[in-house]
């Protein structure tokens, strides 16, 4: 009889699957719950299935090893425990407590665990977050998406309004210097309140200021900056507002220039300041048809040929970038989005912390190869593109020309550095063992394109070419100093590339003013500047000393610890990369110095070009003054002490020192 | 957890007799004092001009450089009331950065070497400012003196490359203003080359320090990537919590005093010595027992030395940073009425921590951080096959031979200067110092690679000899005086390179004071009237850059003490013996082409005829004859009547760079070639000016062709770069080539 009673039951359940018991653990709660100002939430799990669940474990995600969360978090259920069994249809509250006073990190931002005997989803999570203290206004806790977003909106705003034929000029510039002077004083809170200290041990992943949201799929919108990214934002934010202000009203196109500045600049700080990989290749695809769109639509005579030159290789790199990505997230184990739905994560944390090497070694390939090898070479090749390294460089060249001068300061200043940014994070951080495999071939590369930069601005009388070769040199000894794999060396290339990025602003701002009215930019056309516009050649002096990483500015810096880090490594490269440095001072000291110590000729002080200006070069007005003051000083006082750049990377180089030279973690 | 072979095991019983250092509140003042002035005379000259005045901004200019002036004479003075040993007042600034275990500070230092020369730029600097003053120049001219002034006295009371460098720099920028405009690349050039040479012979200094802290002393780069690396939060079973630290902590050495026992340490975890670190430090030592830690005296201070009395018979060290928690150091012994010092260990870009780092002994007695980079040790390190600092001193003797502006950079240099007479003056006037400094300063990485100082023997004595043809080749009374003036300035920087570093220092001073009052003098318009103050003072200025051997005037000491030093140099002894013939031969050149230009200078100059003048020229000459064998005797005495010490001269008691205690090697010390030798040097001294004089006055091609060569690697540099150029054009057009057919092709379809 029991026999026979358990064979109707079987076939029961076999005909009727949706009467069969079943526990499914699950929420009652959307995710993430928010920590009360005394650092306390509860959620609620719920046994929505219809047989028991029991409940084996609750944890909040992380451990020694991998701290995820801040310490101080603690997880119980109500009334104590982490064990339960919950009757089909019941419910348990879940506290979670978080101690700031044990964490250094000002934020939380994580997942709470509950392991179950649901055979669907034994582990299912709710994401957690909380600030330290009293919770801020909502506007503080959104500070780097509004940074990225406000320009972009400007952008579009100018856009329309040129599109309706409403574009006055005057409300164009308003809207622009607004839409960037916001995300400037945001940089400004964001170094304040930046503890450069803060590194991996200390949760999060390093990272603060952080922003997540569920987008779409396994896409999120996870903005954060650590040691790495964060002086590039506030130098993307920094510069974009000096560049607005410095361009005045003689820019040509002038809608067309400040839409596309615009969404250049909002979108080159969201890729700076993205933690997922997706939404970074979106924010950078959005800067690079930004850029084209600059040249195209804002560029000179020879504009359409320009852009094109700059287009072919932009989207070659994103190709290339597009398979490193996907392919990456395929390595990827599933995870938890910070709503907690169960997806594979595109955060760069998450793929770091894949063990690449070991799946290259069980036979994960890419185009027939190890999976970690060409995605460093596809990655590193994309990123030179965009940092134009050499061969990659002639793009910039065009563009720098072509663009009107405030366009054109920002893709040199910053632009560029989202190719440098991108081997720091993607290829030294995530791919630390083929960056380590390749870090000879590298360091040379980084050689060659100091080297190249220099030569290339050597026999160059333009001087929008000049600063783009210049810009290569940098590049190159910012990958000098990567390539390096040592404390020194990487934070001698943010250095450098922070360096750059103000000298770069400051030389193309007061050139392109100079130069937009001589309307040349034929170096021998500004000898004499240094007698004829005071502030204009000082202003240059300090751009281009820095440029040739002159003692006391802060390129100098940058170079210094390159060298020193890079030296114990590939002593090669090393002397080779002093003596390119030295090579390039030479090059810029002889292109710069007829400028601002040379005379003026003056024969050309009766020529219809100067005869708007008293017959004399023109000098900076007030409200250039204002913009490039500040990238003068910056770069001046950085130099006389770079310690207080310095001590924001030390978190994020120690975490870096430790992964490449203890192996992934 | 320490692992097996941690370099710092082989810390526990270092000792060194280190440097004592006085810590100073005013030393800061002397460098930013012309720089702010520099700073204001500059950006509001004109404002200040327009509302208050010209007198303000010369009230300005002047003040600062008095006032810095007097600071430093008052240092000086506190420096001279000090033991032999125990000259270093010192200042912290701030930190430069501080990345892994590389801490670069900007420190000053003010030991005899670089205030003397401090003192020297800023009196210099007061004599230009008043001429300015007189000749009613903008204030813009006037920051640009300070500007020079200022960057001079940071470079030379730097303690460490950093400031040497920012110090250089501000120099550099300073010529290249105060310089003709045409003049302004080439000074560019070359003192971003010279930066350059220093920034890498630094680096590969620092590498070689720092590399050395390896487990097998082999070359791994042990100063990142080997050291440990422990996460937050575990614990250690050293006394320290390494954890607040991080990965870079510095090693500690425990150096004992000439007035204590050097103290065998116990197992001393490390200190980080870093600037940050909000800090007490509470030391305990038995009753009268002095223990510092490099920095300041003020037990609360930031800085990274801190000095207390100590009580107890225990040492603690106390380091508290924000939000880490308190670390200490084992308890050591102190004996009673001693000192102690704590020496940071380890990769430094300080001069006197290296110094100090070259002398420190292990247990074995043996100077183990000197044998990283002595090539006579086998385990010395070696790049690219060669010494380590071989590497170093040859870029540091390149930076010095492009700002000595020796050959092959000799157009450099203030021979070719064309400016304004006023900053001629003063840029003539303090050329050598940056060069001689840098060989002083350097001067145990100079002993210990012996070839670096020959190279510089033997180019600086080949400039003198060239500089000096081409004076005595010249016409215009004012580029005579410069080329003499490069000659005197090169054949200083010949004996800083054989090791008379106080020699040279003077001599630096002399021809400065000497060739500055020269010029100011010779550039008033006319003849000069024999009978005035004028005339007096500018036939005085010449007789003391020509060498007179006129007990009273200095350079009578310096220039024989500077030809006896390049005679008794070993680099071999043979190089000495050449370097001091053209030594000889370019002092008597000179002498000839300034009595030359002194003669021409008086009204009978321009009436007589050329054979009046060369009779006129034979009488001074033999004068000087006359002089010298006077001034050979005098010598002799002075040695023993001005000595301080045995046969050691006042200056060279004062100067002397003790290279021996560093580096355990030594540079000769003092000349001891015996009085016959003496007499002798003196006599062909004279014999050969005469021979000199006359083979210069009557074969000009000499100085001509000098002339030609001195321009040519310049041109060749410049030709150089445009070769570059034109090749990197030419392939940026090739690399472009396929990007741009892509785009014509598209702008053709799209028309």
């Amino acid at each position: 009889m029991r026999a026979i009673l358990s064979v109707l039951v079987a076939v029961l359940i076999a005909v009727f699957p949706a009467v069969a018991l079943a526990q499914t653990a699950s929420f009652v709660e959307h995710g993430p719950v928010m920590l009360d100002d005394s650092g306390r939430a509860s959620f609620t799990l719920k046994n929505t299935g219809n047989a028991p669940l029991h409940v084996t474990s609750i944890y909040p995600r992380t451990t020694e090893k991998d701290p995820r969360l801040p310490p101080g978090v603690s997880v119980a259920l109500e009334g104590g425990g982490v064990k339960a069994e919950l009757a089909p249809g019941a419910t348990r509250r879940i506290d979670v407590r978080w101690d700031g006073k044990l964490a250094r990190a000002a934020q939380l931002v994580g997942h709470v665990v509950v392991e179950s005997n649901d055979p669907a989803s034994p582990q299912i999570a709710m994401g957690v977050r909380g600030e330290r203290g009293p919770r801020s206004m909502a506007p503080l806790r959104h500070l780097l998406s509004t940074a990225a977003i406000v320009p972009m909106l400007g952008g579009l705003a100018i856009a329309l309004l040129a599109i309706g034929k409403r574009a006055d000029a005057a409300v164009v510039r308003w809207v622009a210097l607004i839409a960037t002077a916001i995300p400037c004083a945001i940089a400004v809170r964001v170094v304040r309140v930046f503890d450069g200290a803060l590194s991996r041990v200390d949760g999060n992943d390093g990272f603060q200021m952080i922003e997540r949201v569920h987008l779409a799929g396994p896409i999120e919108f996870w903005l954060g900056v650590d040691g790495l990214s964060m002086p590039f934002v506030v130098l993307s934010a920094g510069v974009a507002f000096a560049a607005v202000l410095a361009s005045g009203r003689v820019e040509r196109r002038s809608e067309a220039h400040l839409a596309a500045l615009l969404v250049l600049s909002g979108a080159s700080t969201l890729a700076f300041a993205a933690i997922d990989s997706a939404l970074f290749f979106a924010a950078i695809s959005l800067a690079a048809c930004s850029l084209v769109a600059l040249v195209a639509f804002a560029g000179g005579s020879r504009r359409i040929g320009a852009s094109i030159k700059v287009a072919v290789p932009m989207v070659t790199a994103l190709a290339l970038l597009a398979v490193v990505i996907v392919a990456l997230h395929h390595q990827t184990p599933p995870g938890f989005l910070i709503d907690g739905t169960r997806a594979t994560s595109f955060g760069w944390a998450e793929i770091a912390r894949v063990d690449l090497l070991e799946r290259s070694l069980g036979g994960a390939r890419l185009f027939g190869h190890s999976v970690l090898k060409v995605s460093l070479a596809l990655s590193f090749v994309a990123f030179a593109i965009f940092a134009a390294l050499t061969p990659f460089h002639s793009w910039l060249g065009d563009a720098v020309e072509e663009a009107p001068g405030a366009g054109a300061a920002f893709v040199a200043a910053i632009f560029t550095k989202l190719g440098i940014y991108g081997i720091a994070r993607l290829d030294v951080s995530v791919l630390s063992d083929a960056f380590r495999w390749a870090a000879p071939v590298l360091s040379a590369l980084g050689v060659l394109a100091i080297a190249w930069g220099a030569v290339s601005a050597a026999g160059d009388r333009d001087l929008g070419r000049i600063v783009a070769r210049l810009a290569t040199a940098h590049a190159g000894l910012a990958l000098l100093g990567l390539s390096s794999t040592t404390a020194q060396g990487i934070e001698g290339a943010i250095l450098v590339s922070s360096a750059h990025a103000l000298s770069a602003a400051l030389v193309v701002l007061v050139l392109a003013y100079v130069a937009h009215r001589l309307e040349t930019r034929d170096a021998s056309r500004f000898s004499g500047l240094g007698s004829e516009a005071p502030h204009a050649a000082i202003a240059l002096g300090v751009g281009v000393a820095a440029s040739a990483a002159m003692p006391g500015l802060l390129a100098f810096a940058g170079a210094l610890f390159s060298v020193l880090g890079v030296l114990p490594m590939w002593r090669s490269s090393a002397l080779a990369g002093a003596l390119a440095i030295g090579f390039l001072g030479v090059v810029v000291a002889r292109a710069f110095s007829p400028m601002l110590f040379g005379r003026f000729d003056a024969g050309w002080r009766s020529s219809a070009v100067l005869e708007p200006h008293g017959g004399r070069l023109p000098d900076l007005d007030a409200r250039a003054l204002v913009a490039v003051v500040p990238l003068a000083l910056l770069l001046v006082l950085l130099g006389l002490s770079p310690a207080p750049l310095t001590n924001a990377l030390d978190g994020a180089i120690q975490d870096l020192d430790a992964r490449l030279g203890s192996g992934v973690r | 957890m320490r692992r097996p072979g941690d370099p710092r095991d082989d810390m526990n019983a270092l000792t060194a007799p280190i440097q004592h250092v006085q810590p100073s509140e005013i030393l800061f003042v002397i460098p930013l004092v012309p720089l702010a002035a520099a700073a204001v005379n500059g950006l509001f000259g004109d404002r200040i001009v327009a509302s208050r005045g010209v007198r303000a901004t010369n009230a300005i200019a002047l003040i600062s450089s008095l006032g810095a002036l007097a600071a430093i004479a008052s240092l000086l003075w506190t420096l001279y009331g000090l033991a032999a040993d125990q000259r270093f007042l010192f200042a912290h600034l701030w930190s430069f950065a501080q990345i892994g275990s590389l801490s670069a500070s900007v420190d000053l230092g003010a030991d005899p070497l670089g205030a003397s020369l401090a003192c020297l730029v800023l009196m210099l600097a007061g004599i230009a400012h008043l001429d300015l003053i007189a000749r009613e120049a903008m204030p813009s001219w006037h920051a640009r003196v300070s500007l020079l002034a200022g960057g001079l006295v940071f470079a030379v009371l730097g303690d460490g490359f950093v400031p040497l460098l920012l110090g250089l720099a501000m120099s550099t920028v300073a010529t290249a203003l105060l310089a003709a405009p045409a003049r302004a690349r080439s000074i560019l050039v070359s003192g971003h080359l010279a930066d350059a040479a220093v920034l890498a012979g630094a680096v590969v200094l620092f590498w070689g320090l720092g590399g050395g802290w390896g487990i097998a002393l082999g070359n791994e780069p042990t100063f990142t990537r080997h050291n440990p690396t422990p996460a937050r939060g575990q614990s250690h079973d050293v006394d320290i919590d390494e954890t607040a630290f991080g990965p870079s902590v510095l090693p500690v050495a425990i150096a004992g005093t000439a007035s204590a026992a050097p103290v065998a340490s116990q197992k001393m975890p490390g200190l980080r010595q870093d600037a940050g670190a909000k800090g007490k430090i509470s030391l305990a030592g038995l009753a009268g027992a002095k223990i510092f830690l490099r920095g300041s005296n003020v037990p609360a201070a930031t800085a990274p030395v801190i000095g207390i009395e100590s009580y107890a018979g225990r040492l603690d060290i106390e380091v508290e940073r924000p939000g880490v928690p308190r670390a200490t150091l084992r308890a050591v012994d102190v004996p009673a009425n001693g000192e102690i010092v704590l020496v940071p260990v380890g990769p430094t870009l300080s001069f006197r921590e290296i110094y100090d780092q070259l002398a420190l002994t292990d247990v074995t007695h043996k100077r183990f951080v000197r044998d990283l980079l002595d090539p006579a040790v086998p385990t010395h390190r070696r790049l690219f096959g060669v010494s380590v600092v071989g590497i170093a001193a040859a870029l540091l003797a390149l930076a010095a031979i492009v700002r000595g502006a020796l050959i092959p950079f000799l157009a450099s240099g203030p021979i070719e200067l064309d400016s304004d007479p006023r900053t001629r003056a003063l840029l003539l006037a303090l050329s050598p110092i940056p060069a001689v400094f840098l060989i002083a300063r350097l001067a145990p990485v100079f002993a210990l690679a012996g070839g670096a100082s020959m190279l510089l023997l033997v180019l600086a004595a080949l400039s003198a000899v060239a500089a000096a043809a081409m004076a005595a080749s010249r016409k215009e009374p004012m580029k005579v005086i410069g080329a003499a003036i490069a000659a005197q300035g090169a054949l200083a920087i010949a004996g800083a390179a054989a090791g008379g570093y106080g020699a040279a220092m003077l001599h630096v001073v002399i021809v400065a004071l000497a060739g500055m009052a020269l010029i100011l003098a010779h550039d008033l318009p006319g003849a000069v009237d024999k009978n005035s103050a004028r005339a007096r003072a500018s036939f005085l200025a010449t007789l003391a850059l020509a060498g007179s051997p006129i007990p009273a005037f200095g350079v009578a000491w310096s220039r024989e003490a500077l030809l006896q030093r390049i005679f008794a140099a070993e680099l071999p002894a043979q190089l000495g013996h050449i370097g001091w013939v053209l030594g000889v031969i370019s002092v008597a050149l000179v002498a000839h082409a300034l009595v030359r230009v002194q003669l021409a200078s008086f009204p009978s100059a321009e009436t007589a005829s050329s054979e009046e003048l060369g009779s006129e020229l034979r009488n001074a000459l033999f004068g000087l004859v006359v002089v010298a064998a006077v001034l050979s005797i005098v010598l002799v005495v002075s040695q023993a009547s001005i000595g301080v010490g045995p046969e050691r001269p006042l200056y060279e008691s004062w100067l002397a760079m003790d290279v021996g205690r560093i580096v355990g090697v030594g540079l000769p010390r003092s000349i001891d070639v015996g009085r016959g030798v003496e007499f002798g040097i003196a006599g062909v001294t004279v014999a050969l000016a005469i021979l000199a004089g006359r083979v210069a006055r009557n074969g000009r091609t000499l100085g001509e062709g000098f002339e030609g060569l001195a321009r040519t690697p310049a041109a060749l540099l410049g030709g150089f770069v445009e070769g570059l150029g034109a090749v990197g054009r030419f392939i940026d057009f090739m690399l472009d080539l396929p990007l741009e057919i892509v785009s014509r092709i598209t702008e053709r379809r799209r028309r």
